[in-house]
């Protein structure tokens, strides 16, 4: 039997109570489109933060010299650079990948000290790794070695209340033990939504620190890989043949190793956005639900004269069913429609958050935010939005199946 | 054989918990394939109990109703169901039209429900369209049409799938004279050239004047 009457009589009855099933529409539609705002606003923040972590801190590998990562003790640095590089060099994975020296010490100003993390970057190098997207609020992304220039984050600059071109003094204990300290003039203050560098971080010429800490060699190699590497057995790989062919004790981490939050964050993300999907699945259900069974309240008498003619109940279900689904599945066309260009207009502009900025760069967010819009979430907002118009008519369906044709009929 | 029979058809309505209502107290009758009966009485007196027991509307207490060979009082609702789309034609007394669909949909329903070709459809609503002078309004929806073209439709929907009995309750009582007077001789003409069975309940005494065979019911029981 052709389902094409029923779905008419099922379409042509939503639009007997016009308003009805437009608020209907719109509050389904207004449910999902501000979930799949709410999901690609999350992605995009944890994105955002995981590429800002990755590029300015870790890479996606991380090299170390076995027990670094414990105790972060500079002597335990990487002194055979270019057997390192050399391995790294020979790898297509490998899309990029920089040295630096770290080292813990204190900055000062004339007003104001405090700890501070001493990077010794190539900023040849770091052009395609840490400079992915402008960090540069002030000056310029230079380090000068021989001019004792440097840059430092945004957040320590306000606290030290220095600006560009003025003058720093970092200090530390090198690798003999000895205390050294050297001047900085200050000619870059980056804001890299890393708090490490945004909140303690100088940035000095790779070679300078070498010379100021006594470190003959590198204390981490940061690996950025092509999309779609396999990080474990990339990992697995680069420690093989550092040790094995090249004698060096090191250990390789992952991010998402480094950066257990980061990892809590999206759960923690994952776990707000399928609740909050189950709200709007809620929602729906109970709109459509309400809706329907108000509707069919109103035809009892109808469905009774279907029923008497001779209609099997399976079409009667058809009918309410077409129903649920044509009011969510209008409701879902403009959600997602309405979804999708918010999420297209703030990923081409950015949500800018900066009144609540001091607290998100403090956990590692960016105050401008940009959403991503992945096809996943209007295929999940399909299956809430259906699933939850096919619940929303068992009750309904339930209420008809008991009602005799003869007392549907003299239902007033 | 008869083409239905009723036999010590009782029915009993319970309201509350001790109100009980005897609608029917054992009624017997056979029906003959071709008859144009009018089940009369006054109101109480069973008349839209016994079509809707005949029907397979509703389930009779007691009593078995036979049609050909089977007691439909012992069918399941699906079954009933299915009895009710390929033996029997229904009209109703307020039209019962389905309001979204137009007079043509609504007198092909049936057929679609039945599985008939959409071309013999066609064929079988124009020729019947035609037939009882409603082909002008195939297009309009049971809004726009006026009672008697409502129960002209009602009519057109009930025979055009040919059943083999039609059951009409009190199918003139919301129409003027001039029309129950067409609709009656509507359905005496089908019963006449088609062969097809009517029985319908009424107080009119017009109609009950032109029927060919007269059941009077009077408190639940043949009089």
């Amino acid at each position: 039997m052709s389902s094409g009457p029923f779905l008419k009589i099922a379409y042509f009855n939503l639009w007997r109570r016009k308003s009805r099933t437009i608020l209907v529409i719109i509050m389904i539609g207004f449910g999902l489109a501000s979930m799949i705002f709410s999901q690609g606003l999350y992605d995009g923040m944890m994105v955002q933060m995981i590429q800002d972590q990755i590029r300015t801190g870790t890479g996606e590998l991380t090299i170390y010299k076995k027990g670094y990562e414990e105790s972060k003790l500079l002597s335990n640095y990487i002194e055979d650079i270019a057997a390192v590089e050399d391995v790294l060099k020979g790898k297509d994975d490998i899309s990029h990948f920089v040295s630096r020296v770290k080292c813990d010490g204190v900055v000062s100003s004339a007003r104001y000290s405090q700890g501070a993390t001493i990077i010794g970057i190539d900023p040849a190098r770091e052009k395609h790794f840490i400079n992915y997207k402008d960090p540069v609020v002030k000056g310029a992304f230079r380090v000068d070695g021989e001019n004792n220039q440097g840059m430092i984050g945004e957040k320590l600059a306000e606290k030290l209340k220095v600006g560009i071109g003025k003058k720093i003094v970092i200090q530390g204990q090198a690798l003999n033990k000895e205390i050294v300290a050297t001047a900085i003039r200050v000619i870059g203050i980056l804001k890299t939504n890393n708090p490490q560098i945004d909140t303690s971080g100088v940035l000095l010429d790779k070679k300078q620190v070498q010379q100021l800490f006594q470190v003959n060699g590198v204390t981490e190699f940061n690996i950025l890989l092509k999309p779609d590497t396999d990080l474990k057995a990339q990992k697995a790989r680069l420690i093989e043949e550092i040790e094995a062919k090249k004698g060096l004790n090191i250990e390789i981490f992952t991010w998402r190793e480094l950066y257990p939050i980061v990892l809590i964050w999206d759960q923690v993300m994952n776990y707000f956005v399928y609740i909050s999907y189950g709200i709007v699945f809620l929602v729906v259900a109970l709109g459509i639900f309400f809706i329907l069974f108000i509707s069919i309240m109103e035809r009892v008498k109808e469905f009774g004269i279907l029923l008497a003619v001779g209609t099997p109940f399976s079409s009667i279900c058809k009918i309410v069913f077409y129903e649920s689904f044509i009011m969510g599945m209008l409701g879902y066309c403009f959600g997602a429609f309405f979804g999708w260009l918010s999420l297209y207009v703030f990923s081409r502009f950015g949500l800018d958050l900066s009144y609540f900025s001091s607290g998100l760069t403090d956990v590692g967010m960016a105050a401008v935010m940009y959403p991503v819009v992945e096809g996943g979430y209007f295929v999940l907002g399909l299956i809430a939005v259906g699933a939850s118009s096919g619940m929303a008519a068992f009750i309904p369906l339930w209420r008809l199946k008991r009602l005799k044709a003869v007392e549907a009929i003299r239902f007033i | 054989m008869a083409l239905m029979k009723l036999i010590d058809l009782k029915k009993t309505y319970v309201q509350g918990k001790d109100v009980k209502t005897q609608a029917l107290k054992g009624l017997d009758l056979e029906f003959e394939e071709g008859e144009f009966a009018a089940v009369s009485g006054p109101s109480g007196s069973g008349k839209t109990t016994l079509l809707n027991l005949m029907g397979g509307l509703d389930a009779p207490t007691s009593g078995q109703v036979y049609l050909k060979d089977t007691n439909i009082g012992e069918l399941k609702e699906n079954q009933l169901a299915h009895v009710r789309l390929m033996n029997f034609g229904f009209i109703f007394q307020a039209y019962n039209l389905i309001p979204v669909l137009t007079a043509e949909e609504n007198i092909e329903y049936i057929m679609m429900l039945r599985g008939v070709s959409r071309q013999e459809r066609r064929k079988r609503v124009y020729d019947m369209a035609r037939h009882l002078g409603i082909d002008e309004l195939l297009h309009k929806k049971p809004n726009e049409m006026s009672g008697g073209q409502q129960q002209r439709v009602a009519v057109a929907r009930a025979v055009v799938s040919k059943p083999r009995i039609v059951f009409a309750d009190e199918p003139t009582a919301n129409l003027d004279s001039t029309n129950s007077a067409n609709l009656l001789d509507l359905m005496r003409q089908l019963n006449d050239e088609e062969k097809m069975t009517f029985v319908f309940s009424t107080h009119d005494p017009v109609v009950i004047e032109k029927a060919r065979r007269r059941i009077i019911l009077r408190d639940g029981k043949i009089a």
